[in-house]
């Protein structure tokens, strides 16, 4: 176990800001910490690097209990938002600073510069200040400071909040082969749920200092377990109808106004009541328009009609309204929708989730 | 949790050795001033208590009477002196920023000078053979008499203008970045709205410089209270003790005369009286602040 | 709409306001250096405002190396090098301890710290004549009363809470980011201020310069106190030779020795006037 952390509660003063955190990373695990602002994501990564200390609890890195060490004790490196890049020494000196503190000798430190040079591939930038670099490269460098203590943990606190967007899918890609590579524990924040979900092999997604839900990018997707996850996670946004569940027969039959859905494959967490009022989630690519789908059995179709078609270059999102029922779906931009079209819409039953509109908690 | 704690105390520690210092130096020696001023002391601070024997005395006194109020004559030609001209010209500044640069040095150069110096500068402008009366007189007009450092009625007021002359630099640096950090668009709506320019600084600008306002204010308030430098050097006080403030009172009452439990007396009145009037109002502003 | 007449008349009246309280400032200074450059025969018989007709630097000889306080004529020479050995290592202890403190100081947010310096800020404001008879009483027992040594440690004790004050805004006001990768980088305290805070700091420390060098060169009161006869730092210097009386008052002379007291902080004004105003700016951003 890489990173492991049990019971953590931290407070500012009176007010508490980490409940009950628990956390397992394995070795080679990219974790994503991911929330909105305020949710405590960077807290908790301060207090696993040990800049903030934690309130009750404990942390271990590699089986170590570590929640009394200082920093320096860890053996964890940190990328910050701003790179925190030392403005006063060239590139070079900023990364071996660490080294230098732990009482490397200048051989050990040059060798260390060498490796992590070529591998960011900024060795030409040595010599530099860091007001001499573009954004990336301040972020490679940034990077590379962390690289060469070969920690236990790679902390990262949204670095990639300040590149323009080109810039942040190249980074990203950089990054993943990097884990790959060096096959590194990383722990990493952010509030871009794209970001997450493409460089994570674990998500944790964080709301009012609690972790919601831990799970692949797969998992939180297709089975969030709860309204909060499936909201935060998905653009556009996953759809949501609210309805009722009736019993009939040997089955629930979920309905709303003209939609009548026979629930056959979806596994209920217990089996529901009566009449009980419920939310159904259904993501836009699981509404499949009729003309790409042979018709067939007419009890998972409804006929919509179309308000708002917006064009994201290779995607429609449509928009679309059935008496009381309001869904989005995406299509190829090459089909040819106009406001007003009438297009019958074929629900994925496997695809659906289904919460309590009040608690929000998966049925 | 120990790591940081342990820390924490070093951090402590190491600034301990400051707040001792600090402790000590200042607010010890100003209660043991304090102290001083209820005992006999005479030309050696004595311990024995003697009651409010010196403030009765002090104000008892029309010598200090004379003085305490000069402070407050002092006080306020030298805060409305130093805000009018200084708002005046920061706002003039403002909206010439190139020449600026060269007013900017001529406005603000007198604060880098010592008090003393200020006091020998305006002594030498004001005296009589000297300065001003001996210029218009040598200029062909013989009765010409202009001899304020020897009247003792206004030589308190040279004393403030030349108190003025030392520190509206300091009220200019202060409006002048307060008012380089107005919104370019208020001005921009204003132009719009065709509102004159005084009119702008006068109900727009200067209601948004409050802090600024109470900034300078507070700071000359205490320039006030120090002031023991410029009267040596322009008045000595004079002519006889017309000119006299707080700080020189407590002064000779501690060195020359030797009679420090006296001057304490005189030391802590001073000190009382501005902080009596700086602090409410710094309450009151900064409780406006937190609405 | 305004005419350009209009426009030129309100910047001629700007102008003229301008100009004629820049009168108010700078005549003082034209009739002190215009003084001091005169012979002691056209001192009395020009007047204050007119140019030399002859330029000369004898005032400024004689105020340098023979002028007179009392009965010794040693000019301000002396004098000046004795505030200087003042001077410098008190300017220095209370940078660096100031430096340090306001270092410290920034790791340390809360109510409690505030209030601290809060009361270090006021006790840095109060006249000094609250002090005196104290500081006197200590001196004495320690037997530097009077001494150059003693001039020094007051001037540094009483410097520090404005360095402190100084450095602590400077350092709270860069990014916390930068100690944060430090700690993380294995830093302790000490080495993060010497390698990463330090470095960074030449912009509060010019402007440190200034302030200090200005409190303790332009001070007059602790001079007059606590210095000694024959070895007086400067303004309490200057005085007495502007006090001592000829039977025909030397006025170069007089003026000369202002000036060149007026100097050091004239020139350090004129050379760093940007930093100079950025000081008085942060020492007015109180708690």
């Amino acid at each position: 176990m890489s990173l492991a952390i049990h019971n953590l509660h931290k407070s500012f003063g009176q007010t508490p800001v980490l409940n009950g955190i628990e956390i397992e990373a394995t070795q080679g695990e990219f974790l994503v910490l991911l929330g909105a602002s305020g949710c405590g994501k960077s807290t908790l990564l301060h207090c696993i690097a040990g800049l903030e200390p934690i309130t009750s609890g404990e942390i271990f890195i590699k089986e170590k209990a570590v929640q009394d060490f200082l920093p320096a004790d860890r053996n964890v490196a940190m990328v910050f938002q701003n790179y925190a890049l030392y403005p006063t020494m060239t590139v070079a000196r900023n990364i071996t600073f660490g080294l230098e503190c732990s009482g490397a000798s200048k051989a050990e430190q040059h060798d260390a510069l060498q490796r992590v040079s070529s591998l960011l591939k900024i060795q030409d930038l040595l010599d530099r200040k860091p007001r001499q670099l573009s954004g990336g490269q301040r972020q490679r460098v940034a990077i590379g400071r962390s690289l060469v203590r070969n920690p236990d943990l790679f902390l990262m606190d949204e670095p990639m909040s300040n590149l323009d967007a080109r810039l942040r899918l190249e980074m990203r890609s950089e990054l993943r082969s990097l884990h790959a590579t060096l096959g590194a524990t990383m722990v990493f924040v952010t509030h871009d749920q794209t970001e997450a979900m493409s460089l994570a092999t674990r998500v944790a997604v964080m709301d009012q200092g609690q972790i919601r839900q831990i799970g692949t990018p797969y998992d939180l997707y297709h089975a969030p377990n709860s309204l909060f996850v499936a909201e935060f996670i998905g653009t556009p946004g996953i759809n949501l109808v609210p309805g009722t569940l009736h019993l009939q027969d040997d089955s629930v039959v979920f309905q709303k106004n003209e939609l009548k859905l026979k629930l056959e494959s979806y596994q209920f967490t217990s089996t529901p009541e009566e009449g009980t009022a419920t939310l159904l989630g259904i993501r836009p690519e699981s509404l499949i328009p009729a003309s790409s789908q042979p018709a067939s059995d007419s009890l998972n179709s409804l006929e919509m009609k179309v308000t708002d078609v917006e064009m994201t270059g290779g995607d429609l999102h449509v928009r679309l309204k059935n008496n009381g029922i309001d869904l989005t779906t995406r299509m190829a931009s090459s089909k040819r929708v106009r406001p007003g079209d009438k297009i019958e819409i074929f629900i994925n039953l496997d695809a659906i989730s289904l919460f309590d509109p009040t608690q929000g908690t998966r049925l | 949790m120990k790591g940081h704690f342990q820390q924490k105390l070093l951090i402590a520690a190491a600034l301990t050795p400051t707040v001792l210092v600090a402790v000590y130096f200042i607010w010890g020696f100003g209660a043991a001033t304090a102290y001083l001023s209820f005992t006999d002391s005479g030309f050696l601070p004595s311990k024995k208590l003697i009651g409010l024997f010196h403030y009765q005395k002090l104000f008892s006194s029309a010598r200090w009477w004379n003085t305490y109020g000069n402070m407050f004559i002092y006080g306020g030609v030298y805060l409305l002196g130093c805000l009018s001209i200084g708002i005046v010209i920061a706002a003039m500044l403002d909206r010439l920023p190139k020449s600026a640069i060269i007013y900017r040095t001529i406005y603000l150069y007198p604060l880098a000078l010592s008090l003393v110096i200020t006091g020998l500068a305006w002594q030498w402008v004001l005296s009589p053979t000297t300065g001003l009366q001996h210029l218009i007189r040598e200029l062909g007009f013989e009765s010409f008499s202009f001899n304020i450092l020897g009247s003792s009625e206004y030589a308190i007021y040279a004393l403030g203008g030349a108190a003025i002359w030392h520190s509206t630099g300091l009220v200019i640096v202060l409006f002048l970045s307060g008012m380089k950090g107005i919104d370019v668009d208020l001005w921009r709506s204003a132009q719009i709205d065709r509102i004159p320019t005084w009119r702008v600084y006068a109900s727009i600008v200067l209601p948004q410089l409050r802090s600024t306002l109470m900034t300078a204010i507070v700071l000359l308030a205490f320039n006030v209270v120090r002031s023991f430098d410029i009267v040596v050097a322009l008045t000595k006080g004079g002519p006889g003790n017309a000119s006299e403030l707080p700080a020189l009172y407590a002064y000779e009452f501690y060195f020359v005369r030797g009679k420090i439990g006296q001057g304490s007396a005189a030391a802590v009145v001073m000190v009382v009286s501005i902080m009596a009037i700086v602090l409410p109002y710094l309450i009151y502003e900064l409780r406006k602040r937190k609405q | 709409m305004k005419s350009r007449r209009q426009y030129s008349l309100r910047s001629a009246l700007v102008h003229g306001l301008l100009f004629v309280l820049a009168l108010y400032f700078l005549v003082p200074l034209y009739v002190m250096v215009v003084a001091s450059f005169k012979s002691l025969d056209e001192i009395i018989h020009s007047s204050i405002i007119a140019l030399p007709i002859v330029w000369t630097t004898a005032g400024w000889e004689k105020a340098w190396s023979s002028a007179c306080t009392g009965l010794v004529c040693t000019g301000i020479k002396p004098y000046f090098f004795e505030t200087m050995a003042i001077l410098f290592p008190a300017m220095s202890a209370a940078i660096v301890i100031g430096a340090l403190n306001g270092y410290l100081m920034s790791f340390w947010r809360s109510r409690s710290a505030d209030i601290l310096f809060g009361a270090l800020i006021i006790g840095s404001f109060i006249p000094l004549q609250l002090f005196l008879i104290p500081l006197a009483v200590t001196m004495q027992k320690l037997g530097i009363f009077g001494s150059t040594f003693g001039l020094i440690l007051i001037h540094t004790v009483y410097g520090v809470p404005l360095t402190t004050m100084l450095y602590r805004n400077f350092y709270v006001s860069l990014p916390s980011e930068l100690v944060k990768a430090a700690i993380v980088d294995g830093a302790g305290v000490f080495k993060i201020f010497r390698s990463v805070i330090v470095p960074m700091s030449a912009p509060i420390t010019i402007v440190a310069v200034i302030l200090v060098f200005g409190g303790i060169y332009n001070d007059y009161i602790f001079a007059l106190t606590f210095g000694e006869t024959g070895k007086r730092p400067i303004m309490a210097a200057v005085l007495n030779i502007i006090s001592t009386q000829y039977a025909v008052a030397e006025h170069n002379v007089n003026m000369a020795a202002v000036m060149i007291s007026a100097l050091p902080t004239l020139l350090i004004f004129l050379v760093a006037g940007k930093f100079f105003v950025m000081g008085l700016a942060q020492g007015s951003v109180k708690g």
